[in-house]
Parts: C-alpha cells; sequence; structure tokens
C-alpha cells in the first residue's frame, strides 16, 4: 500500500511550502496600508445558478438597474470627500447555499473589504448572513425574504424592506369582499379554497385564512402540500369538488400552479374565481398554459403606487430591468429601492457605517416610484405590502383593484375551462 | 371514507384512474432508464438530463420553427442517439482504467455520470439560460372523455407512448435474437465473448437506444411539465423508485408500468390520509423497505 | 531523525496557525473548512474508501447529527460543544436503525443511501419545531471563536486519520479491504461480511455525525436545504478519489486540491464555475481514476526532460 511514501525532501519541502506561506500572509496583513479612496465598492451574492434563479435573479438585475443608474449620473456624492465616487459591485455566486452565501459575505467584508453590502436573496441565505453583518457592523437591508423571521432576530444591522409573506394576500380577500358586495348574491363568492406550499409560502397561506374567515368567508378547504414532491393534484381536486369552493387560492410556485391548472382543466373543476401568487409573476406559466392563464388572479401593486407620476417612474425601472433580464416584473422594486435607500443614507452621513445605519433606521424615505413613505418600524422593518389585485388578460398582467387604479375591468365568474380554448 | 357511497367510490375510481394515468406519466420519464438499468445494469445518472436535451431539441423546433411536437420526435431521438454515444464511448474509457487498476467500477461510474450530467446542464444552460419552458401546443389540454373521467391529449400521449415503448422492448428483448444476445452478455460477459459476440458493441447499441428513448420522453413530457435545465435531477429521483420497485431483467422492463402505477397511487394515498407535506418521505421510505426486502428489485425475486 | 524533527516543525506551524490568521477571519474560515472537509472524507473512507460501499446517502448523519446537535442545544440549555458528541450519538442509533441497508450491493446501495437525506429532509420540512423550510439555529450570543473550531477540526481530523491508519493495517481494515475488492470471495473464505460493514458503517456514522454537529455549530444553524443536500455524498466521494480512495492520504490531499481549487474557481470564474466542475469531475475520473497518486510523476518528469 505504501509504496509511493513520502521521502525526506519531500516532507522538507512541504514543510518549508507552509512555513512561507504562513509568513506571507502575515506580512500581508501586517503591512498593507490603505490607498485613497477612488470608489464605493458594494458586496453581495445571488443564486447566479441553480433551479431557483427564476425567483433570485430578478434580485440582481434590481440591484444592478440601481447601480447602473447610479454610475450614470456619476455614482454616488460622498459628503466627507466632498465628491462623487463611482461605485463598484462586487457579486458572487452563491448558488441558494446558505453556507456558501455566508462565507462570500465574510470574505467580502474582511477580504474585498467593501464599504457596504447589498441583500442577496432567500430566507435561509438572509438569515445566516445577517449574522455575518452584525458581527463586522455592515447594516444591511435585506430585500429578498417573505418570513418574518428576520425581523424577529431583533439585529441592529438587518433591516427588512420586502413582500412580507402575511401581508400578500391582504388585499386580495379585501377584493373577494369588494366582489360579494357588488355582485348578485346567488354568484357572489362566499367559500374559499387555499393551497399552499409548505415552504414560507404557507404563511401566506395561514394569513389569508385567518384573514379570510375574520371576514366572514368560509374556508371549506385548505391544504398546504409538499413542493416539490407533488405531481398528482387528485386527491386535492378531489376534495375540492365535493365542497365545491367559489373561489380557489394557490399560493404556489409556478410549476405546481401549472400542474395544478392543468389537472383542474382535466377533471372539469371551475371555480367562480381562481388565483395564484406566483404564477401570475412567472412568464412559464402564461406560456405553458395559453388561454387557460388567462383570468387568473393574484395579490399585486407592490410599488404600492397611487398616481400616474408614481406609475410612470415604477414602469420605467421595470422597462429598464427587462432590457438586462427579459422576465423581471415588479420584484425588482424592492431591491432597487434598497440600493437607492443606501445611496440616500451614504449621500446624507457619509461611509461610516454606524452612521448610515443609524440614518436608516430612524429616517422617513420619500421615492418617486413608491406610492407611501417609506420609514422602518421599531423591529426595523418595512414590510412591502401588496396593494393591488391584478389579473393575467390576454398574457399580460393589468391591474383591477382597487377601482382608482383599475386598468380592465373584474372578470367574475371565470369563464370555465371547458369554454376556453 | 370508509362507506362505500357512491361519491366516495367515485372519489377512489377517480384516485385509481389519475394514479394510472400519472403511472403513465412517470413510465414514460423512465422508459429509456429501464432499459439500460434493466438490461445493462448500468444506473444512467446523466438520465434526466439526456431527456432534457430532447425536450429542448423539441423546444427550439416548436418554439421558433412552429413544428409540431410530436413531428420533432425523431430529431430528438437522433439527438440523444449522438449524446448518449459520446457519453458512452468516454464511459468506455472510465471503466477501461478503473479495471486495470482493480478498483470498484462502480464509484468511478458515479462520478463520471455526475460530471457528465454537470456538463450538460450547464450547456444547456449556457445555450438557453434558466427560464422554465414548456411546450403548449393548441390541442394539449384538450380533454379526452373515458368514461366519466378526462385526460388531457398531452398526457394520455404519454401514457400511450410508454405502454407501447415498454411492450415493444420487451418483446425484443424476450423474444428477439439480438435481444437474447444482449442478455446473455449481461449474464456472463466472458462466455458470451468467446461464443463470438462483440460485448462492447450490444452494450452500447442498448446505451445509446435508452438515451435516445429519454429524448423522445423529454419530447413529450414538455407537453405535461414544465422544465428548465436542471429539472433532470428531480426526474431522475422520480423514477428511482419506479426502476427498483420493478426490478432488472427483461421482467423489470414489464414491471415498470406497474410499478409506476404503485407509486402514483402510494403517492395519491399518502396526500389524502397523511400529511400532504410528507408525501416524499413515504415514497421515499416505501421506496427504502422495498430495496431492503426486494434487493434485487420487485420482478427479479430476492437476493 | 531528521524526518522527526521536520514533522514536529509542522506539528508546531500547525498549532500556531490560529496566530498567524486571526486578523483574516475569511482565511481563517477557509482553512477550517478545509479542515472540516478532510475529516467527514476521512470518516466516509471508512466504509467508502476501505469497504468500497459507495453509501453517498452520508447527508444523512451529516444533517441528523447537525440538527440533533442543535435541538439538544437549545432544549437543554447545553453548549453545541457538548452536545456535538451526542449528535454523534444519534446518528449512531440512526445508522444501526437503517442498517439493513447494507444487504444492497452496488448501485442499490447507492441508490437506497440517498432515500435517507430525502426523508429526514421531508420530515423535517414538515416538523415546526425543526424549524420547517427555515433550519434551527442557535442563538448567537454563545461561545463563538474561530480558534475553538480550528483546533476542535484539528484534532478532529487528527483523530480520524490516527483511527483510519490503524484500521488499515488492523485485522479489521483487512476484512474491509477483501469485502471491498471482492465481497462474494470474502464471504466464501469465512468473513463475516455483514458484522464487518455493519462495524465499519457504524464507524462513519457515528464520526459524521460528529462532524455534522461541528457544521451546525460553525454555521450557527442546520439548515434542511443545506444539510440534507445530497451533493455532499459526491463531494466526499470526488474527494477520496482525487486523492487515492483507501488510503490514509487521501482525504487529506484530496479535500486539500478540490476544496482550494473548487473556491479559487468559484471566486475567479463567478458565472461559469459549474461548467468547469462538470469538465473538473470528468477529467479526473477518465484521466486520474487512480488519483493524485496514481501520476507517475516519474514518467512526467522524464518526458519533460527529454
Amino acid at each position: 500500500m505504501n509504496k509511493k511514501a513520502i521521502t525526506k525532501l519531500q516532507a522538507v519541502v512541504i514543510g518549508a511550502i507552509i512555513v512561507i506561506a504562513a509568513l506571507a500572509v502575515s506580512v500581508y496583513y501586517i503591512f498593507t496600508k490603505p490607498a485613497e479612496k477612488t470608489e464605493i465598492v458594494f458586496g453581495s451574492t445571488c443564486a447566479l445558478s441553480g433551479a431557483e434563479i427564476g425567483i433570485s435573479k430578478p434580485i440582481w438585475v434590481g440591484q444592478k438597474v440601481a447601480i447602473d443608474e447610479i454610475n450614470a449620473k456619476g455614482g454616488i456624492y460622498v459628503p466627507e470627500l466632498g465628491k462623487r465616487l463611482p461605485v463598484r459591485w462586487i457579486y458572487y455566486d452563491d448558488e441558494n447555499d446558505a453556507s456558501k452565501a455566508a462565507l462570500y459575505y465574510e470574505r467580502l467584508i474582511t477580504v474585498e473589504k467593501v464599504d457596504f453590502v447589498l441583500s442577496c436573496f432567500n430566507d435561509a441565505n438572509l438569515l445566516a448572513v445577517i449574522s455575518i453583518c452584525e458581527k463586522y457592523g455592515y447594516p444591511i437591508i435585506c430585500t429578498g425574504a417573505i418570513s418574518p423571521e428576520i425581523p424577529k432576530r431583533g439585529l441592529k444591522y438587518a433591516f427588512d424592506y420586502f413582500a412580507s409573506a402575511e401581508h400578500m394576500p391582504l388585499v386580495f380577500i379585501d377584493f373577494l369582499d369588494y366582489i360579494r358586495k357588488n355582485v348578485p348574491q346567488n354568484i357572489a363568492p362566499k367559500t374559499i379554497a387555499i393551497m399552499a406550499t409548505n415552504d414560507d409560502l404557507k404563511y401566506c397561506g395561514r394569513s389569508a385564512k385567518e384573514y379570510a374567515e375574520k371576514l366572514g368567508f368560509e374556508v371549506v378547504y385548505y391544504v398546504e402540500y409538499a413542493d416539490p414532491g407533488t405531481d398528482d393534484f387528485t386527491p386535492f381536486i378531489q376534495e375540492m369538488k365535493a365542497r365545491n369552493p367559489d373561489v380557489i387560492a394557490n399560493m404556489g410556485h409556478a410549476l405546481d400552479s401549472v400542474k395544478l391548472v392543468r389537472q383542474l382543466v382535466e377533471q372539469g373543476l371551475s371555480p367562480k374565481l381562481w388565483a395564484s401568487s406566483i404564477g401570475f409573476y412567472d412568464p412559464a406559466f402564461r406560456e405553458a398554459l395559453g388561454v387557460y392563464a388567462n383570468e387568473t388572479y393574484s395579490s399585486t401593486g407592490w410599488g404600492q403606487v397611487t398616481t400616474p407620476t408614481e406609475k410612470a417612474a415604477m414602469d420605467d425601472i421595470i422597462a429598464r430591468a427587462r432590457q438586462i433580464y427579459e422576465p423581471a416584473g415588479d420584484d425588482v422594486l424592492a431591491p432597487y429601492t434598497g440600493v437607492m435607500i443606501l445611496k440616500e443614507a451614504i449621500e446624507a452621513v457619509g461611509l461610516d457605517r454606524d452612521k448610515v445605519r443609524d440614518y436608516i433606521a430612524t429616517h422617513e424615505f420619500h421615492f418617486a416610484w413608491v406610492g407611501e413613505t417609506v420609514k422602518f418600524n421599531e423591529m426595523q422593518w418595512y414590510p412591502v405590502k401588496s396593494e393591488a389585485v391584478g389579473i393575467l388578460i390576454n398574457g399580460e398582467q393589468k391591474l383591477v383593484y382597487p377601482t382608482a387604479v383599475a386598468e380592465v375591468p373584474i372578470v367574475y365568474p371565470m369563464t370555465p375551462w371547458n369554454k376556453r380554448g | 371514507m370508509i362507506l362505500f357511497t357512491p361519491e366516495n367510490l367515485f372519489f377512489f375510481l377517480n384516485i385509481l384512474f389519475n394514479s394510472l394515468i400519472v403511472g403513465g406519466i412517470l413510465s414514460t420519464v423512465a422508459v429509456g432508464l429501464t432499459l439500460v438499468m434493466g438490461v445493462l445494469r448500468i444506473l444512467n445518472l446523466p438520465h434526466g438530463e439526456i431527456l432534457i436535451v430532447g425536450f429542448y431539441v423539441s423546444y427550439i423546433l416548436f418554439s421558433q420553427f412552429g413544428v409540431d411536437p410530436f413531428a420533432t420526435i425523431p430529431l430528438s431521438f437522433i439527438t440523444c442517439l449522438l449524446v448518449g454515444g459520446g457519453i458512452y464511448y468516454l464511459m468506455r474509457k472510465v471503466s477501461a482504467r478503473s479495471k486495470s487498476t482493480a478498483v470498484g467500477t462502480g464509484i468511478y461510474q458515479i462520478l463520471y455520470f455526475m460530471g457528465v450530467s454537470s456538463l450538460i446542464q450547464n450547456l444547456v444552460v449556457i445555450l438557453f439560460s434558466v427560464t422554465p419552458r414548456s411546450i403548449n401546443p393548441s390541442y394539449g389540454l384538450n380533454i379526452l372523455s373515458i368514461g366519466p373521467f378526462g385526460v388531457s391529449y398531452a398526457r394520455f400521449a404519454c401514457f400511450i407512448f410508454s405502454l407501447f415503448s415498454l411492450i415493444v422492448l420487451y418483446v425484443i428483448f424476450t423474444k428477439t435474437y439480438f435481444g437474447v444476445a444482449v442478455r446473455s452478455v449481461i449474464e456472463d460477459a466472458d462466455a458470451a465473448s468467446i461464443m463470438g459476440a462483440n460485448v462492447n458493441k450490444l452494450v452500447g447499441i442498448v446505451y445509446v437506444l435508452g438515451c435516445a428513448l429519454a429524448g423522445v420522453s423529454g419530447s413529450l413530457l414538455g407537453m405535461v411539465y414544465i422544465f428548465n435545465p436542471y429539472s433532470g435531477m428531480t426526474l431522475l429521483f422520480t423514477v428511482i423508485s419506479v426502476i427498483v420497485l420493478s426490478g432488472m431483467g427483461s421482467r423489470g422492463i414489464a414491471g415498470t408500468f406497474i410499478g409506476s402505477f404503485i407509486i402514483a397511487l402510494i403517492a395519491n394515498l399518502s396526500n389524502t390520509f397523511l400529511t400532504p407535506g410528507l408525501v416524499q418521505a413515504s415514497t421515499y421510505t416505501l421506496l427504502l423497505v422495498l430495496l431492503i426486502l426486494f434487493p434485487k428489485g420487485f420482478g427479479g425475486g430476492r437476493a | 531523525m531528521q524526518v522527526k524533527n521536520i514533522l514536529l516543525l509542522f506539528l508546531a506551524v500547525l498549532l500556531l496557525v490560529p496566530v498567524f490568521l486571526s486578523h483574516a477571519p475569511y482565511y481563517f474560515r477557509i482553512i477550517i473548512m478545509l479542515l472540516f472537509y478532510i475529516a467527514l472524507s476521512q470518516a466516509w473512507n471508512i466504509v467508502g474508501g476501505l469497504a468500497r460501499q459507495p453509501f453517498i446517502g452520508v447527508a444523512g448523519f451529516l444533517g441528523f447529527g447537525a440538527y440533533m446537535t442543535i435541538l439538544l442545544a437549545k432544549l437543554l440549555l447545553l453548549p453545541p460543544i457538548l452536545t456535538m458528541w451526542i449528535g454523534g450519538v444519534c446518528s449512531l442509533a440512526l445508522a444501526v436503525i437503517i442498517s439493513p441497508i447494507l444487504k444492497l450491493r452496488a448501485d442499490f446501495l447507492a441508490i437506497g443511501s440517498l432515500t435517507i437525506p430525502g426523508i429526514l429532509y421531508s420530515i423535517t420540512y414538515n416538523s415546526e419545531i425543526l424549524g420547517s423550510c427555515n433550519g434551527i439555529a442557535i442563538n448567537p450570543d454563545i461561545l463563538y471563536s474561530l480558534p475553538l473550531f480550528y483546533y476542535l477540526g484539528l484534532i478532529l481530523t487528527g483523530v480520524l486519520c490516527y483511527i483510519f491508519y490503524r484500521l488499515q493495517k488492523s485485522d479489521f481494515g483487512l476484512r474491509l479491504a477483501a469485502i471491498g475488492c471482492d465481497q462474494d470471495l470474502a464471504e466464501a473464505t469465512g468473513i463475516s461480511v455483514f458484522s464487518a460493514k455493519f462495524m465499519a458503517f457504524l464507524l462513519t456514522a457515528f464520526f459524521t455525525g460528529i462532524l455534522g454537529g461541528f457544521y451546525g455549530y460553525l454555521m450557527l444553524a442546520a439548515l434542511p436545504d443545506d444539510v440534507y443536500n445530497l451533493f455532499w455524498g459526491i463531494q466526499l466521494l470526488l474527494i477520496c478519489v482525487i486523492g487515492g480512495i483507501g488510503t490514509v492520504y487521501g482525504p487529506i490531499i484530496g479535500g486539500a486540491i478540490f476544496f482550494l481549487a473548487s473556491h479559487f474557481i468559484q471566486i475567479t470564474f463567478v458565472e461559469l464555475h459549474k461548467l468547469f466542475l462538470g469538465i473538473f469531475l470528468i477529467m479526473v475520473v477518465v484521466f486520474f481514476p487512480e488519483g493524485i497518486i496514481g501520476i507517475d510523476w516519474k514518467k512526467i518528469f522524464s518526458k519533460l526532460k527529454g
């Protein structure tokens, strides 16, 4: 077995290499001097490969649109230096792996010595990353997690600016209430079936159930199904058929939403209204279902726009995002805003990270593309609420509620599956 | 649930019917793999990726050139035939080397296949980006009524394809000279080559055929599922249970259809009676238990 | 005499690393992860390298150890550095429960082993106590120092290498090697195959569980997508093969090459690194199945010379 044992010479050489390497590293750290500042460096990671890239890349895209815009104007103004500095952005692929994300952030902070960090995507990754940021005193505005875990941690340097799972369905239930009050009683929606995946979207499902019951709807069927793992929705569809719900709401991902719709069509269950939270956003959903994707509803309106100017600003951002990544939608707004919050803070108080952190925590932000004042609450959380309900009509996303922003009329009841195509 | 009222009866019959259809879909995914694993005893890990390649070929033809999905099948067959050929050629080198160093072939093949999978995945990402895609012909969701049950054309097509291919493969490998030759080669490679059979060539033919069938599966399944470049692994896992359950050898080919049905049925029953979230745990546990009880697969008897 | 001095110098450098790296936490962390990978590969080497059982579902033990460590730390209010060992025992118990899987051969063992992390993943996802999809976290206020992890990792690596080294030379190790070469032949010569595999399996499971606890402690959390990821098994297999499977220095060299190389590639080729991994895997298996050790350096040198 040991035909190739290490000879004495090899052992000496290996030992010498290790000693020299260790010395070189220490010398580097003791003797390097900071250079004069010519740029501001941001660092972050994103899932640039892997299956989750469809929902995580828009975060990266939103950040890129913001940084490109900043650099087009010459960069960020730094008060203590009296001039604008361009932004350099270093990013790595965390492959949606929390341990990789944490390691990269540590690298960005300690090796590349970035000035500030931006958010990555996904609850699990962010939970790991905010610990690192807290340790080094780097404020981070999380624009990628829907679960309430992050604000609950109560970390000083972590802020949360993103859609909240618990808030997502509220406007949709309000919308159902609105329909209930404005259509003839014999077709008004009274019963709801909710199907949620058992990852973070289940908080969305539970919140929907609670609020719907509060408003007097009857939730006749509620299930949290496994994703991935569920290919056949037959048992669920059978149960729903027996209970005949007026509304079926699916808080799931695009793939299972497509499977669900196809099976609803096959088994002949046409509710009066159908909603799919992520199916609405994902172009693959529309591509796969064709005419069957029409009249799908969802909570939307993340931009919380109420006036035409706000909508124009929002549309402009989304248009620029689409040039980088075609399927981008209003999911790029939160990360875009995250970068802009940081920019404003730096321009107000400079590059000191603690001052920036304090500024973000206390200041009220006003942005042209956000309808409300942005202020982080005492948990350093600003849940981006969905304020509108949208519908897919002829492959396009249009707003239907509230009436003030409606672009197309409400379609109720839905055209039954077998009457389409 | 226990009382056999007409409603409950229909409930169960519908579950049975849909399990049959879903079983057909699973069989479609499994067809190429069951051939390679069943006859050649090679666990073809890139199977899912080859399936995806077939899918993308059809997708491009359908979406860019408007070719009907069924008409794209010959081209995806040929493409995956070639891909399989390439993989097989290098695989020969892997086995040759590992045999010469008297190291277990299993380990090297596993690594090699993982490398191939990764390579195909990333080439597909470069060529087609990661956006999920699906083939959506206008007739795809038209409903075919079978009694009180309905099934879409797309799913029915997969069902028919898998049934048909499995029957044909079974006949080939039990009744024809070629099929018997291949099986004898697997039984005893040394004896077979003494008898004049070109071992490598026979194994190669079966292997590339398995890959080509996987490509056809991909084209058909594109109408049922949405795929992205990373869907291959998920697909592989879905059908491993089927392959193991159905067993090896010629009986394995026949068993694939039944195995798929059972797996689909178990998943459905799990979703009905257990916490729906545990469907994966139950199917995997079933697989594990079956493996331990029948190490050579259901159709192949005990170890 | 001289070799002994050099080894002592080497040992001294190893022990003093924290002194050099205390101001570079990122690099320090990389070295700790490297030790972790080496230890983990060495643990796997027992059942996968010596006995040649392709049990690639090792993520099951890793994850189970991690979860148990953190869960017990939270419930019993003990520091993870203690519950880590209990995590190892829990993995051991799990191994005993699933030991019938050892009846399987080759590919079937590989597939069957992959169901273990799959089942645990599914159960974890549905369990609120275990944090469901977000995993469970350790309170960040506990004792957390990189030198601690470094020395702990060094001890674990050292212990595992020593165990492997002694195993290899022992009768038990010979039996395992015989099983690895040709199981039927080994059985025919009277070796009790199942009990030997069983012992090796338990050893691997125990240490993998402990290392799982180490990992959970290092990450301050156990996340199902991370610890039950099937890729762990492939990684460990690859490391052992690169370094030389079934040898004591295989995991060390393989771990160093694979871990450092893949890290370097990921930093340099941000977008295409997975492609390189695929190519790398294929090249290793096609051209270097015996690993680095198998390369005939003399032949290469003589070719270069003339």
